[in-house]
């Protein structure tokens, strides 16, 4: 059989022989031919040994380039034959060592320029470092974290994840998919006691496989097994975390087999996770790991262990050998779409299956897209940052030109010169590079420390790995060479006579040029900036003044874990009526209210509500619509308008018939046009629904976030379908003292054993839903003053740059007969057409790129002129600021001295 | 050659003994060589064609090597070029290599290396 021979012409030849046009010519021309041979053979048979083996032809090759600036050097050496001893290194250092002597001259101008990359990289690395934690990072103490998967059911337009039942998620782990090991986990907060005061603390309810899927061994005693999984009469056992083995035990071995109460229920602590595992989601922070068929024992709901309507459980899994994430998602959806279909479900359920990542894959889009928004702050900053260093390495280079111009004349090589002048721009930039990422491993610390007032523990570790120290590298030697090229390519732009003879050439009007250019980008950059600050700052103005449905004024929220004391619904409805009488008698309090639900505060409830009689036509008869169960004060607590109709009454209890109030939205949803107060629903389901009796009109509100589109919302007695969760609402007097105290007080003395979750004043449980809002506007803003602050430095170069090498023209000129005003005109005129050219460039990108922050902005336009306007104003001002001094220089120009001069 | 300008040779770059021992077998071509030092038994060297090409010349320049066009061809292209040892270079490599041994005693004397 012939061989046929591969083309000369293949793709990875042309790589290497323009890899080849990096040595100097008389080498190429010398050499070239055995050089391609070479490669020839050795990719021909790097292609028989498969990836690793064209790593390492990758590998060899690339080393190979340190033997380019021996050629280049032997190439521009008058020696026929030089020494090649000498390590390719040597000029290296030389050139970095001469870098430092130059640095040493300039002290504050490097300083200054190092300061603003380490602020841009510093900026750049800790976000990147906070995207790594939440959207890349493998979890600690997990074996081959590639190998996992997440598992979710899609929604009908496979636009939301959902969660499976604990039968489906059993059905699932027993179908042959390719997936070696697939675990359920749920997290539930729970009372953690060892005798004293009970803690509220989070546990991590998992199947019995759960250690085995992630790879994780015990730190101390036995993790969970499979047979753990024995139902509600199994064992009770948990594992305790590390730091709380650590917290709670003092690390002492002897904790393994003692007892502690979880939700008033004895467990035993079967063992200890290893330390640093935090369980395998970003940012939970786990205290305990718990059999997942424990649950009707840990919480107070229903038994769902039995139940296929109920979805709760998320799933983890480790693809086999074999498997693969595709044909594992066939496998899966095969079975899910079955089960969906007998469990009455409209459309077919589809799994997706894929790679593991630290947030849940519902949160992943949102956070990678309020990160990215903030990584481009960042690189605007580093831009910023960037364009000011490359200014000053041009000013530099033209304080140089006469030094350069002497060197180039005794013939050095153009490129020894130019490597010379990068080198120094990357020390300069690794200098700020080393600042940069102190000042990011600070600020991932402090962030690391934050905890989010929301009232679950959440543990934040943002520590910068070595992944995002690359990367942070990278971006610092990119930059650095890139900065440092424009201005080197300028410097080294042979002009010998006139730069010897000290005149102004035509290179350094070009130089100007450039010093020009670079100042309209940070004007640009800056403009970006404050434009993304600006319109947050409106944005969340704007958030302040909507109309959120009720007055969130002195009013204190307290919500409090029910889940962990496991009452009957009963109980719970009858400690809220204690609760809410106690709290009503404090002073100062207005009027206090129950529910189950608090608005605005991360979260919704959903149920169904149906209308008898439109059975018929399908997906007509059922809407989905927000609820909360409310005792008869919460209206007046919130003081949330009803329009028409009554509030509840005392007397609509359990044993009364069943009442609602519902709000506008979903009143025109149900019957449009019509009056609703009379009617009636069927709650919970179009089956076997609860026939109740609409009784009011309450006004639109917001419930899960400011700013939502009006959502449907029915609110029923807390007496009649309260007994889940409960918070307090209390509306204080004007001028009343801070209630928490005696607030805290009233459920202590009511029930010891309760923990309570937050105790807040409402405007801030409002605050922590613009949390996201006010970080990005709090970045942008300081961000922007930074790159105002560079934007205007670099201005004032410019100008008095540009003012001392036009001296001579500005004396002629004055002693022509030109009037003060014609010079500063002549000056300003400079200064004003950049910052122009700067403010149309931003305000174009800030136009398109603003459009992403819609989301953020409450219906303030993406191109509000206020902000634009602003901002114009605020460069008017800067750049005049910036222009003072330069003018005033120019103004004292005396133009005898000048003219006389030469 | 005299014996003082091979002694001006010692002690022998690495690299380069490397490249004399190589060729102390039979002559080789490029490619041909950076297997051999690729594959050497008790020392790898990965040398890029490049490196290794420009210290063939420098050997070349020191006269421990010769290059002549070898009997075989690329597919279409001219004869492929074969590095050969002198006899400059012979001696060079057999004086490192007793000089070496001697070094080699010496440690063994001192039980720096096992007999």
């Amino acid at each position: 059989m012939d061989i046929v021979p591969e083309p000369t012409g293949s793709v990875a030849e042309s790589c290497y022989r323009l890899v080849l046009r990096l040595y100097p010519r008389r080498f190429r021309e010398e050499a070239e031919r055995e050089l391609l041979d070479s490669f020839r053979s050795s990719w021909a048979e790097a292609r028989r040994g498969g990836v690793a083996a064209r790593i390492r032809l990758g590998a060899v090759l690339l080393f190979d380039l340190r033997s380019v600036p021996l050629e280049w050097r032997a190439a521009l050496s008058p020696s026929p034959h030089p020494r090649t001893g000498a390590p390719p290194v040597d000029s290296f250092f030389q050139d970095v060592r001469y870098a430092l002597r130059s640095f040493r001259t300039a002290p504050t101008v490097t300083l200054v320029a190092a300061l603003t990359i380490a602020i841009g990289i510093g900026a750049t690395t800790t976000i990147m470092g906070v995207a790594n934690a939440f959207l890349l990072r493998a979890p600690a103490g997990v074996t081959d974290p590639g190998r996992l998967v997440t598992v979710h059911a899609l929604s009908d337009d496979g636009s939301s994840f959902h969660a499976f039942s604990w039968l489906d998620y059993r059905d699932l782990a027993a179908t042959e998919s390719g997936i070696s090991d697939l675990a359920a986990y749920s997290v539930a907060p729970v009372s953690l006691s060892t005798g004293g005061e009970p803690d509220l603390k989070l546990a991590m309810e998992v199947s019995g496989n759960y250690f085995r899927t992630l790879g994780v061994k015990p730190g101390l005693g036995r993790l969970l097994l499979p047979s753990d999984d024995m139902g509600a009469g199994g064992a009770r056992v948990l594992v305790l975390s590390h730091a709380e083995w650590r917290q709670r035990f003092a690390g002492d071995p002897g904790a393994v087999g003692r007892t502690v109460l979880l939700n008033g229920n004895p467990f035993t602590i079967i063992g200890i996770a290893p330390r640093g595992f935090q369980g395998h989601v970003a940012a939970l922070d786990p205290s305990m790991w718990v059999p997942v068929t424990l649950d009707p024992v840990i919480s107070n709901r229903p038994n769902l262990l039995e139940s296929r309507q109920n979805s709760w459980l998320e799933i983890v899994g480790r693809l086999g050998p074999s498997g693969q994430r595709v044909t594992a998602g066939a496998a899966l959806s095969a079975v899910s779409v079955r089960l969906g279909r007998s469990e009455g479900l409209t459309f077919d359920r589809r799994v997706d299956v894929r790679a593991y990542a630290p947030l849940p894959a519902s949160a992943i889009l949102p956070a990678a897209g309020f990160l990215g928004i903030l990584l481009l702050l960042a690189l605007l900053v580093l831009l910023i940052a960037s364009a000011n260093v490359a200014n000053v390495l041009l000013a530099r280079a033209s304080a140089r030109a006469r030094e350069i111009a002497v060197r180039l004349a005794l013939g050095a090589g153009r490129s020894r010169l130019m490597r010379q002048l990068i080198t120094e721009s990357v020390a300069l930039f690794l200098v700020g590079g080393v600042g940069g990422t102190l000042l990011a491993v600070w600020a991932t610390n402090a962030l690391s420390g934050f905890h989010p007032p929301v009232g679950i523990p959440l543990a934040f570790d943002f520590a910068l790995d070595p992944r995002v120290l690359l990367v942070a590298l990278a971006v610092t030697l990119g930059t650095g060479v890139a900065f440092g090229l424009v201005p080197a390519l300028q410097a080294t732009r042979p002009d010998l006579v006139r730069s010897l003879k000290d005149e102004p050439s035509l290179a350094r009007m070009g130089k100007l040029r450039l010093r020009g250019a670079f100042v309209a980008a940070q004007v640009a950059g800056t403009t970006l900036l404050l434009v993304t600050a600006g319109l947050f700052v409106r944005g969340l103005a704007r958030a302040g003044t909507i109309d959120v449905g009720f007055q969130p004024g002195p009013v204190y929220t307290v919500s409090l874990w029910m889940q962990v004391r496991n009452l009957e619904p009963a109980a719970v409805r009858a400690f809220a009526g204690r609760l809410e009488e106690r709290t009503a008698g404090i002073p100062g309090v207005q009027v206090a209210g129950t529910t189950d639900f608090l608005p605005l505060n991360n979260g919704n409830q959903q149920t169904v509500v149906a209308l008898a009689g439109r059975e018929d036509r399908a997906n007509v008869g059922w809407f989905q619509t927000d609820y909360a169960a409310v005792s008869p004060s919460y209206f007046s607590a919130m003081q949330l308008p009803l329009i028409r109709g009554r509030t509840f009454a005392p007397a609509d209890r359990d044993s009364a018939p069943s009442v609602a109030i519902i709000n506008q939205t979903l009143a025109e949803r149900l019957w449009p046009g019509e009056e609703p107060v009379g009617k009636t629903l069927l709650f919970g389901s179009l089956k076997d629904g609860v026939p109740t009796v609409v009784v009011g009109l309450a006004r639109n509100a917001s419930y899960r976030s400011i700013g939502e589109d009006p959502l449907p919302m029915i609110y029923l007695p807390f007496a009649q379908q309260g007994g889940r969760s409960l918070a307090l609402v209390v509306r204080m007097k004007p001028g009343a003292p801070d209630p928490a105290p005696a607030l805290r007080e009233a459920v202590r003395q009511l029930d010891p054993a309760l923990p309570i979750g937050q105790l807040a004043p409402m405007d801030q449980v409002v605050g922590v839903a613009l949390l996201p809002n006010r970080i990005a506007m709090g970045l942008a803003l300081l961000f922007g003053a930074t790159g105002l602050l560079l934007a205007a430095v670099g201005l004032y170069g410019v100008l008095s740059y540009m003012v001392s090498r036009r001296r001579r023209e500005i004396g002629i000129r004055m002693a022509l007969g030109a009037a003060a005003t014609d010079v500063r005109k002549l000056v300003l005129n400079d200064g004003l057409r950049l910052v122009l050219i700067g403010l149309t460039i931003g305000f174009a990108a800030a136009a398109g790129v603003s459009r992403l922050l819609r989301s953020f902005l409450f219906g303030v336009s993406p191109v509000d002129p206020l902000t634009y306007g602003g901002i114009a104003l605020i460069f008017a001002a800067v750049a005049a600021l910036a222009c003072l001094v330069p003018v005033r220089r120019a103004l004292r120009t005396e133009p005898l001295e000048v003219l006389r001069h030469d | 050659m005299t014996e003082r300008d091979v002694k001006a040779q010692l002690p022998v770059p690495p690299r380069t003994f490397a490249i004399l021992l190589a060729l102390a077998e039979e002559p080789k071509h490029g490619y041909g060589l950076m297997r051999e030092l690729q594959e050497n038994p008790v020392e790898q060297w990965l040398l890029g064609p490049a490196t290794l090409y420009r210290t063939l010349k420098q050997m070349e320049g020191e006269g421990l090597i010769t290059t002549a066009a070898g009997p075989d061809r690329e597919s279409d292209g001219p004869p492929r070029r074969y590095y050969t040892l002198t006899g400059f270079g012979r001696r060079v490599g057999e004086v490192e290599a007793a000089r070496m041994r001697g070094l080699v005693a010496r440690a063994e004397q001192f039980r720096l290396a096992n007999r």
